[in-house]
């Protein structure tokens, strides 16, 4: 070896060959002095990683499917050693040093605790709804009240699990302060952003996103929340579209619902003619009609929102300093825009095919347990139960069938989310996004070990999907 | 021969273009300033979960360490895996993370099965005597709405000659009872054969009960079973257990996709021990009101008997996933309550032809008559 080798250039070396990064768009900030290092996933070989990730999810939603959903700790682990390594910042990928063992006992761990307080906060929650209130619809809005705050707090801590189980370079990162603190601060800006009817949004995901920022941990140096100026200007700019559009459509939604009584013009007299005839009730026909209609504007708005979510990504990226080293992202519109898309196209083409492919095979599952008990299609009326059958090896087929039948629909979703939608987001996201000065970063020094964690099992248990 | 490889030294960020000499017992690592570290085979491993794709390969000082080498020519992985062929060897199973994984998982399903087996059915009954009357009787409206929209039955049957028929059925089973609360039976059109008794003292007979029913005697044992259920205040029960247990068991199965399913599945399994003693007792209670009334439940064994003949027992694991007692065992219990010869049908045969005949329209029943005629 030379020692031309040795003195390679890299963007950690403070060397850096003039590049080809040019974002499309781009809000206003200051142009960047020295040199940037990219990161990228899996851009050199798309097609090998997406097959690998492939493999992960349709292997670990099988295994899961036959054990009780047990192995989902394992398809997890893998799915994030693959993203991980495949991501690389300035050519060095980043290593997950989680394991399933230890995600399976966090989990368990947040099942104890909160079986036990679902269970007694349930059934004071039935004595309320039931004897004290009189509204038995109350419940439907009192639990997802009751259990938000602890969804923050474990958001909190799935993102504490895996820094301190990713490395980069060899040097671990980590995440001090405390979930129930965050928690804390999360009930604040919901009430503040329910207060100003949703218009302080973007205002709520920085505060909240400075809190974890700040107590993000790389080696010996911590990060800092520095958003770039006027980034609550440019992401209120953007959330204007679609929050308008929905003030708008909520107003008129609530003027709808007391006055519908009083429409009988147009369309709405051809509905009091139709109820006539039916026997139906024509203002509850009417709401429906004006429900209906909300839909429209909504799905046209939605580009918008997606759009504001870019930009907020781009933004949250772009406040995160280490050092002198700053991430700078410039998510273009179909950063979020694509993938969805991706997603939606896949939905509308495979579905029935998929659908039918596993249809026969139940089809095929219900006509031999029918011939195994001699049973025609006439003793079930069109509506096959399977509890009507009576020989053991008939039922074990039938179950069978649904379950397979499930199980086809299960993995077909693992499938568009894992390998259609997220593995795009995070391509977009990582090829929208540079990290400058990263040769601030080579002063950086290991952290004394960290103490034992009982991984992110409240996310889990919760059902915070995700990766 | 010396290969290029980069080293990451554990202790600090940055990035050391190194040459690496594979030896025949250790690795040597060489940067700039001369040798960096001498890594011993017989620790030396391949980092776990980094990729095994053949150009490539990253490995570590020992498990647990944080210093890393990444060599990424083909000759040297190869040369390397030569020297060392145990480098790809998987880190061993951590015996105590397995057996605290196995005690944790043995804690989260006892503490499940704790409040949804032990806890909630305790509690459930204080919690249903402490809600009024009005207020039950309210939900049982909410929930017969409810079934009513979704299809499962249709409107209530208002034959006058029948209504007298059910009543008297009622007043005859419920004689001399200090009643909980007022029952109010009714028979509803719908497609299956079922009887229900919902929160308020509300019992609905689903009419095709009626007509497949050979007597009157086979009715007022299903009645009294309902009314059982009332008077134990099970529908009360029911409605608190169920929602108090809701989510409790889907935790278990987390954010996996289409957990709920399982979930659902799982809440009837622990659900069903509940539901099936909860049948027994209303079975005992209806022998007590038949014997009381001097009726026989022979008719409501052969009953069970076509049931069971038509449809067989039901359910995949028979037993454990019923939430009803088998038909057989049923039947057994109601051939021991029977009161034998000395019973006395409920109605007379023209009122058990009144009731059987409930849902009939007026203009119906003149037409049957004319028919008759």
């Amino acid at each position: 070896m030379t020692d031309a080798f040795l003195n390679e250039p890299r963007a950690s070396d403070d060397i850096v060959p003039a590049d080809t990064y040019k974002p499309r768009r781009s809000h206003k900030r200051p142009p960047l002095d020295t040199g940037f290092a990219r990161v990228l996933f899996a851009e050199d070989r798309q097609r090998q990683v997406a097959d690998s990730l492939q493999g992960v999810i349709l292997k670990g939603g099988i295994l899961s499917l036959l054990t009780l959903t047990i192995y989902r700790f394992w398809m997890k682990t893998a799915q994030r050693r693959l993203i991980w390594r495949e991501t690389r910042l300035d050519g060095d990928g980043f290593e997950y040093t989680g394991t399933p063992l230890e995600l399976l006992i966090g989990s368990m761990i947040a099942i104890v605790i909160l079986a036990v307080w679902f269970g007694f906060a349930n059934l004071g929650l039935s004595y309320l709804q039931l004897a004290a209130w009189q509204n038995f619809d109350l419940s439907i809005f009192l639990f997802p009240v009751i259990l938000s705050p602890l969804v923050a707090f474990a958001v909190y801590r799935a993102r504490r699990y895996k820094l301190l189980r990713t490395k980069w370079r060899g040097i671990r990162f980590a995440m001090d302060g405390s979930a129930v603190r965050y928690a804390g601060h999360w009930v604040l800006w919901t009430v503040v952003q329910i207060l100003s009817l949703g218009l302080l949004t973007p205002h709520k995901k920085m505060a909240l996103e400075r809190v974890m920022t700040n107590h993000m941990l790389y080696g010996d140096a911590r990060f800092q929340f520095d958003p770039p100026e006027g980034a609550l200007r440019h992401l209120t700019a953007h959330w204007m579209l679609p929050w308008l559009t929905a003030m708008v459509l909520f107003a008129l939604m609530l003027f709808g619902f007391y006055q519908a009584d009083g429409f009988s013009g147009g369309f709405f007299a051809s509905l009091e003619q139709q109820a006539e005839a039916t026997g139906e009730d024509a203002l509850a026909l009417k709401l429906q009609a004006i429900f209906g209609m909300a839909v429209v504007p909504l799905v046209l708005v939605y580009p918008f929102y997606l759009r504001y979510k870019s930009r907020e990504i781009a933004m949250v990226l772009s406040s995160r300093r280490l050092l002198n080293a700053r991430c700078e992202s410039r998510l273009t519109w179909g950063a979020t825009f694509k993938p969805l898309t991706a997603y939606c196209g896949y939905w509308l083409l495979l579905v029935v095919p998929v659908s039918i492919a596993l249809g026969l095979v139940m089809f095929m599952a219900f006509s031999g347990a029918m011939m195994i008990d001699g049973k025609d299609m006439s003793v079930f009326g069109g509506d096959v139960q399977p509890q009507l059958f009576d020989s053991l090896p008939a039922k074990i087929a039938v179950y069978a069938g649904l379950y397979f039948f499930y199980g086809g629909m299960v993995l077909f979703s693992l499938w568009l989310a894992g390998l259609i939608y997220f593995r795009r987001l995070h391509t977009f996201i990582c090829r929208g996004t540079v990290v400058h000065n990263l040769v601030s970063l080579n002063q950086v020094r290991q952290r004394v070990r960290d103490d034992q964690i009982e991984s992110e099992g409240f996310a889990d248990a919760l059902d915070i999907g995700g990766f | 021969m010396r290969w290029a490889g980069t080293y990451f030294d554990g202790e600090t960020a940055r990035a050391h273009r190194v040459e690496v000499e594979i030896g025949t017992g250790a690795l040597g690592i060489y940067g700039r300033a001369g040798q960096m570290a001498v890594w011993d085979y017989e620790t030396l491993r391949r980092v776990p979960g980094t990729s095994r794709e053949p150009g490539m390969i990253e490995v570590t000082e020992a498990f647990g360490t944080d210093a890393r080498l990444r060599l990424e020519e083909r000759g040297a992985v190869r040369a390397l895996r030569a020297a060392h062929p145990k480098v790809d060897k998987r880190r061993p199973a951590n015996r105590s993370a397995v057996a605290r994984a196995l005690g944790w998982t043995g804690a989260a399903i006892g503490a499940m099965a704790f409040i949804v087996l032990v806890a909630i059915p305790a509690l459930a009954p204080q919690i249903a005597a402490m809600i009024p009357q009005e207020r039950e009787v309210a939900l049982g409206g909410q929930v017969e709405d409810l079934i009513e929209s979704v299809g499962l039955i249709g409107p209530t049957c208002t034959g006058a000659a029948g209504r007298a028929a059910l009543d008297k059925m009622t007043a005859k089973l419920t004689d001399g009872l200090d009643l909980r609360i007022p029952v109010r039976a009714d028979v509803v059109q719908a497609d299956l054969i079922n009887a229900v008794a919902l929160p308020g003292g509300r019992v609905l007979i689903f009419e095709p009960l009626l007509k497949q029913a050979n007597s009157a005697d086979e009715i007022a044992g299903v009645l009294g079973h309902e009314i059982g259920h009332v008077q134990i205040g099970h529908p009360m029960e029911g409605a608190v257990r169920s929602s108090a247990s809701a989510g409790v068991i889907g935790l278990f199965f987390g954010d996996f996709m289409g957990a709920g399913v399982m979930a659902g599945f799982a809440e009837q399994f622990m659900n069903a021990s509940h539901t099936r003693e909860a049948e027994r007792e209303a079975d005992t209670f209806a022998i007590a009101r038949m014997t009381a009334a001097n009726a026989g439940t022979d008719d409501m064994a052969d009953f069970f008997v076509r049931m069971r003949d038509q449809h067989g027992e039901g359910g995949l694991f028979g037993g454990y996933m019923a939430s009803h007692p088998s038909f057989s065992e049923r039947e057994a219990t109601l051939r021991r309550g029977s009161v034998g010869d000395g019973a006395e049908p409920v109605l007379t045969d023209a009122e058990w032809q009144a009731l059987k005949r409930i849902c009939d329209s007026a203009a119906d029943e003149a037409d049957a008559d004319g028919a008759a005629d």
